[in-house]
């Protein structure tokens, strides 16, 4: 079927305001009055709160001060687990901690009232701040230091390895690693008679909803969250606004006037939530014909020292971490273990990238070993059209990573590229050159049976001028949902573009279509506003432009509007038992590869990255430059995870909280980057679109690391891919 | 103090303005040009940049004393008589946006590119470009962007002078407001010095209680950071053209102290005598640190990792020290003493770089850093080499930028092994572990190098 508004690069609906200026992010509000708010943080790693002192000497009489005994409700962060304080009382977990607040309004003062308060801790030496630490139990955070623990398990791994010709096992280790959104955490927080409004930068502001509600124990009705421009946020502003937006209401209440709390860069990469990190534990069994047999995976997270949400992260996790395979023998256990670091959390990829970097590593290790090309081996061992992954997910004909695979080698010219390769390393005394895949896929929407439980909601209301607002409280974070929703809304209504617009992102203002999140907001959302547009469409029966006008006038009469609203509807076929862990994890996969050629400097092991070539299954691709635009930045994200990025710790809190020493790529270290969809629709989703957003995170870091091992003949096992790191391999196999 | 700002074609006049509030502060609290943003507020991110008197710079790294008098363009001055730049159209459909946090501060550095004449090579634009992070696109449709957008734009002679600025000036009194912060709460002092004498004096009086604000590329993060220590300052804004010059005679080139990296990049003698000091400046920080960082500060600061020195070295550089009544001359290579210790006396400055002309057979300079912009080296090391001659300098492996003595003595004997090299190479320095890498890395590293270069240097 061909489209109009989908598939056509219109021009984004925020962008006007963000080239000239005019966009206002959370700091760039400026109330007549208002407070600076600040956090006081633990000064320790971990202890005992013993308690605040405020120097009874410094003039205290402008300052708001709030700590736990200021709570109304609940003193929690409201989470999947909501076993964090918001403000500790007495257990101290990690540096940083948030004790207490302070508001002032001036910046310059409150920077005074911060050095004039002593928090007493009783300080607890020992501490653990790795997964194999806290597997040592040097120190008991929670009994065993075992948050949760999961189970995937098909056929039989035991005699699975007993028939196996070759079995390879090794341990993968990736490190935390940060959003760095350009846009540090912000919020702006007043209360208006009874009802509290919190309007910053933020993924999802249902959620930050349920924790003022928590927080505050409110109704609906007396929180209102709006979303203010955001500037990047990748995972990182959806759980960390429910911390921050709680905070300010807090500081709000007691100063009467709105109070602003924008995070200072150290402090956001010091104390808000991060990727995981990761150990992973992979034993691969394959018979004669180099069929992998058998997989055994030990998956474990490191959660940092509150539960929160991580669950769900090693769920999607374990359920990204057997590969693109056909493998009758598996059992993966998934483990979330606690840490003295700040509560780890979501950031694109969500446990994929952490687990797609063991085994996509993994099968070219066992390729190495088995003396076959890498290549040949996933050929051999792809998951087919009517295969099924390890929790019987069937999958028909939405398996594509055959298609892309061929596609990325016909692109690439794998021979002549393999011939150029050689040829290079021939001749070079300095330098050696190599070339890597990953295959990858990544499931779209909450999993399992997640999207059932949100029930999300969305609409559109028709305006008696016969425009159409879009209700959604998806945001608009850069990825540009808010084009690509407007897009679909004008297909499925046949309208210009222009006569579609975004309502603002506000609880009330907007129904609940769930969070910002888990590459959702395209294909389920999308989905059910698609539907809501079927209703309007048959609620008024209009057939073109010309007759839509009259037809929207005689249907709404003397109102101003009419809302049409539409509930998620799960697909028929999408089964899951959560006890088990069986059935259909997501609705649909998106599925990709990536070629990535490097050169690496025989001298100081750096890693230049010469091209990368990405082809992926997208499902329709609704808008192609904001679609090539999301891959590019994954891609460039998963090459950072891959080669530089790295929370380093001195004394038990990270040292490297800038941009200097936290290192993202530069726009010198990117090479030209080659991007291609292949176009497989998804029935379920609008006009056959799939979630993209996640995606193109999972597959760099293994990708970089099998092009070192094809240059190098190194096999490396731990993230970032450091030059350090490659010397040392390189001089221990020589 | 009176703060005098023509922004965007407007005059400005804001009174009682603390001399060290951040330029970003007045733009963003007090004028409420908000489109520049704040994202690390130490010189790193490049989402604050502008451009001030036609130079590009880091508005979180620039205070209202060193702004006074300026002519600013800010992301809001791009639009003119209600029409976007070409530049803002097209980045508007080519996906060179997406959350637009960075985007003024991208906008900014290619306008400035693009109207000094930068060209459409891709590598000149990712230079350009460098001192500004992206999170969201990838940085390839930005670097479209500017390239499309290479042809289209158009320029106006000083189209954000007088001009317009005739008008009357928007008056802001300051005096009475209670919440101007400024870069740090301990209250550091900062004049403005107007002659070489006055600055002499200054330093004289305050000792090594003073400090000198040229480029402020380091002083800024570290007084906010609270690790600097000194607490008077001077802004030598006002002399800074005095000792910005490059010259040369038959003998000689002279670089003025205050001389940018970006001076320096582009300037042709030192393009035809000195291009591994060229070298050396591309690679210092983003484009924007380059274009405000100087290299007397770069010497001054005396750290380990220090750029321009080992560069520098290898040029046997001699330093001018100016002090009031009088001038010294010492070379570079003896300059430093110890970690951020140096020979310079009570009241002296670093006023000129003085470099004899000469012919080498080689020169060269490499440096090992975390990624290939924006980063503090590993390990550097340059070379030069002139008829017998050799001098070898290395870079953040010691406690300052150094010659490499000893190994210089062996280097190109000819049955010279590695292990031998590294013996030598041993008594010169001995790296340390710190945040950026480890001192074994470091030491295998700078060995190998040595060992590619004498392979090389053998060769010729």
């Amino acid at each position: 079927m061909k489209h109009k508004v989908v598939g056509a690069n219109v021009t984004r609906v925020d962008v006007k305001e963000k080239v000239t200026g005019a966009a206002k992010y959370t700091d760039d509000i400026q109330p007549d009055s208002f407070y600076w708010g600040a956090q006081i943080g633990s000064n320790v790693v971990s202890g005992v709160l013993k308690g605040v002192i405020k120097n009874p000497d410094f003039d205290w009489s402008d300052f708001v001060y709030v700590d736990a005994s200021d709570i109304p409700g609940e003193n929690e962060v409201e989470s999947v687990v909501s076993d964090m304080p918001l403000l500790a009382t007495k257990e101290i977990r990690y540096w940083g901690q948030p004790i207490a607040l302070l508001a002032h309004r001036d910046k310059h003062q409150l920077e005074e009232g911060l050095k004039n308060i002593k928090i007493e801790i009783e300080e607890n030496p020992i501490y653990v701040s790795t997964i194999d630490e806290s597997l040592s139990l040097k120190k008991e955070i929670i009994p065993q230091n075992i948050f949760k623990k999961r189970k995937i398990e098909r056929g039989d791994i035991e005699s699975g390895f007993e028939n196996a010709k070759y079995v390879f096992e090794d341990i993968y280790y990736t490190p935390h690693q940060e959003q760095m959104y350009i846009e540090p955490n912000a919020i702006i927080s007043w209360w208006e008679g009874e009802k509290i409004v919190v309007k910053g930068s933020m993924q999802c502001p249902y959620y930050v909803q349920a924790s003022i509600k928590t927080v505050f124990h409110k109704e609906d009705k007396d929180v209102e969250i709006i979303q203010a421009y955001v500037g990047g946020a990748f995972g990182g502003k959806e759980d960390y606004p429910s911390i921050l937006g709680a905070h300010a209401a807090l500081l709000a209440m007691k100063a009467n006037e709105p109070v602003k709390m924008v995070y200072e860069r150290a402090q956001d990469i010091s104390i808000t939530t991060k990727r995981h990190p990761s150990k992973t534990t992979i034993k691969m069994g394959f018979d004669e014909n180099h069929k992998l047999t058998t997989l055994q995976m030990e998956f474990i997270l490191d959660g940092g020292s509150y539960e929160t949400m991580s669950s769900v992260i090693l769920a999607r996790g374990m359920l990204h971490a057997f590969g693109p395979y056909e493998i009758p023998n598996v059992k993966i256990d998934g483990i979330i273990v606690a840490t003295n670091t700040p509560p780890n959390g979501a950031f694109r990829g969500f446990g994929a990238p952490q687990s797609f970097f063991a085994t996509e590593s993994h099968i070219d290790y066992c390729a190495l070993k088995m003396g076959i090309s890498p290549f040949k081996l996933r050929e051999i061992n792809f998951v087919q059209r009517g295969g099924s992954f390890p929790t019987g997910q069937l999958l028909e004909n939405d398996v594509m990573i055959r298609e892309v695979y061929d596609e990325l080698l016909k692109r690439v010219n794998y021979p002549v590229l393999r011939k150029e390769i050689d040829d290079f390393n021939s001749l070079s005394n300095t330098k050696r050159r190599g070339f890597g895949i990953a295959t990858f896929f990544h499931g779209a929407g909450f999993t399992g049976s997640g999207e059932v439980r949100l029930a999300s909601i969305a609409g559109i209301r028709l305006d008696k001028n016969g425009k159409v607002a879009v209700l959604v409280a998806n945001t608009e974070m850069g990825q540009g949902a808010h084009t690509v929703l407007s897009q679909i809304v004008a297909e499925a209504l046949e309208l210009p573009f222009d006569m579609i617009y975004m309502e603002e992102v506000n609880t009330q203002k907007v129904p609940n279509s769930g969070p910002t999140v888990a590459s959702r907001t395209t294909m389920i959302v999308g989905e059910v506003l698609r539907r809501a547009c079927v209703k309007m469409r048959d609620a008024i029966k209009y057939n073109s432009l010309d007759d839509y006008l009259e037809k929207v006038s005689q249907y709404l009469g003397d109102k101003e509007s009419e809302s049409f609203f539409q509930q998620h509807l799960q697909p028929p076929k999408i089964k899951w038992d959560d006890v088990n862990y069986r059935g259909d994890a997501y609705g649909t996969y998106a599925w990709a590869i990536y070629g990535v050629e490097i050169e690496v400097d025989l001298r100081s092991f750096e890693v230049t990255l010469k091209n990368i070539i990405s082809v992926m299954d997208i499902g329709e691709v609704v808008h192609p430059i904001l679609a090539s635009g999301q891959i590019e930045g994954g891609i460039v994200q998963s090459m950072g995870y891959a080669l530089y990025e790295n929370i380093i710790f001195k004394n038990g809190r990270f040292w490297n909280a800038d941009f200097t020493n936290y290192i993202i790529p530069s726009i010198v270290d990117i090479p030209k980057m080659d991007v291609s969809f292949l176009n497989n629709p998804y029935s379920y989703g609008p006009f056959g679109a799939k979630g993209i957003g996640e995606l193109p995170m999972n597959g760099g870091a293994p990708a970089v690391n099998n092009a070192i091992k094809d240059a190098l003949g190194i096999h490396l096992t731990k993230l970032p891919l450091s030059p350090e790191q490659i010397m040392e391999a390189y001089e221990r196999d020589l | 103090m009176r703060l005098e700002l023509v922004i965007n074609g407007q005059r400005y006049t804001i009174d009682g303005v603390l001399e060290d509030r951040r330029l970003l502060d007045v733009l963003r609290e007090d004028l409420h040009l908000t489109g520049t943003k704040e994202g690390c507020g130490e010189g790193e991110c490049g989402a604050c940049t502008i451009i001030m008197n036609n130079e590009i710079r880091l508005a979180c790294l620039t205070t209202a004393i060193q702004a006074n008098n300026s002519e600013i363009l800010t992301i809001e001055g791009l639009e003119k008589d209600g029409k976007l730049a070409p530049i803002q159209e097209i980045f508007m459909r080519s996906g060179a946006v997406q959350c637009g946090f960075c985007t003024p501060g991208f906008l900014i550095s290619a306008y400035h590119y693009l109207k000094n004449g930068g060209s459409k090579d891709v590598d000149s634009i990712r230079h350009a470009v460098s001192g500004n992070f992206c999170r969201c696109t990838g940085y390839s449709k930005i670097i479209d962007g500017i390239q499309e957008s290479h042809d289209l734009m158009s320029f106006e002679k000083n189209e954000n002078s007088s001009k317009n600025s005739e008008k009357e000036a928007t008056f802001i009194d300051l005096t009475t407001e209670k919440k101007q912060n400024s870069i740090n709460s301990n209250k550091k002092n900062i004049f403005s010095v107007s002659t070489k004498e006055e600055l002499c004096e200054f330093l004289k009086k305050y000792g090594s209680e003073a400090g000198i604000l040229a480029g402020a590329t380091d002083i800024i993060p570290s007084i906010r950071k609270g690790g600097e220590k000194r607490l008077y300052f001077a802004d030598v804004s006002k002399i800074k053209s005095q000792f910005s010059e490059i010259v040369e005679d038959d003998k000689n080139i002279y670089i003025g102290a205050m001389a940018t990296f970006k001076d320096i990049q582009h300037n042709p003698i030192i393009k035809k005598h000195l291009f591994e000091l060229v070298h050396a400046a591309k690679t210092i920080g983003g484009y924007t640190i380059q274009a405000m960082g100087t290299i007397g500060g770069n010497i001054a600061n005396g750290s380990p990792a220090a750029d321009s020195v080992p560069a520098l070295l290898i040029y046997d550089a001699t330093i001018e020290l100016t002090s009031l009544n009088s001038k010294r001359e010492i070379k570079l290579s003896s300059f430093y003493l110890g970690y951020k210790k140096m020979d310079i006396m009570r009241g002296e400055f670093i006023s000129k770089i003085v470099i004899e002309k000469k012919q080498f057979i080689s020169t060269g300079f490499e440096e090992v850093g975390s990624r290939k912009a924006v980063f503090i080296s590993k390990v550097s090391l340059a070379h030069s080499l002139k008829d017998e001659e050799l001098i070898l300098a290395a870079g953040s492996v010691s406690a300052f930028p150094k010659r490499l003595l000893e190994v210089e003595k062996i280097f190109l004997k000819q049955d010279l092994t590695k292990d031998t090299l590294l013996e030598y190479l041993s008594k010169d320095v001995i790296p340390l572990d710190d945040i950026r890498s480890t001192g074994e890395y470091r030491q295998k590293t700078l060995l190998n190098l040595l060992w590619s270069l004498r392979e090389n240097l053998l060769k010729k």
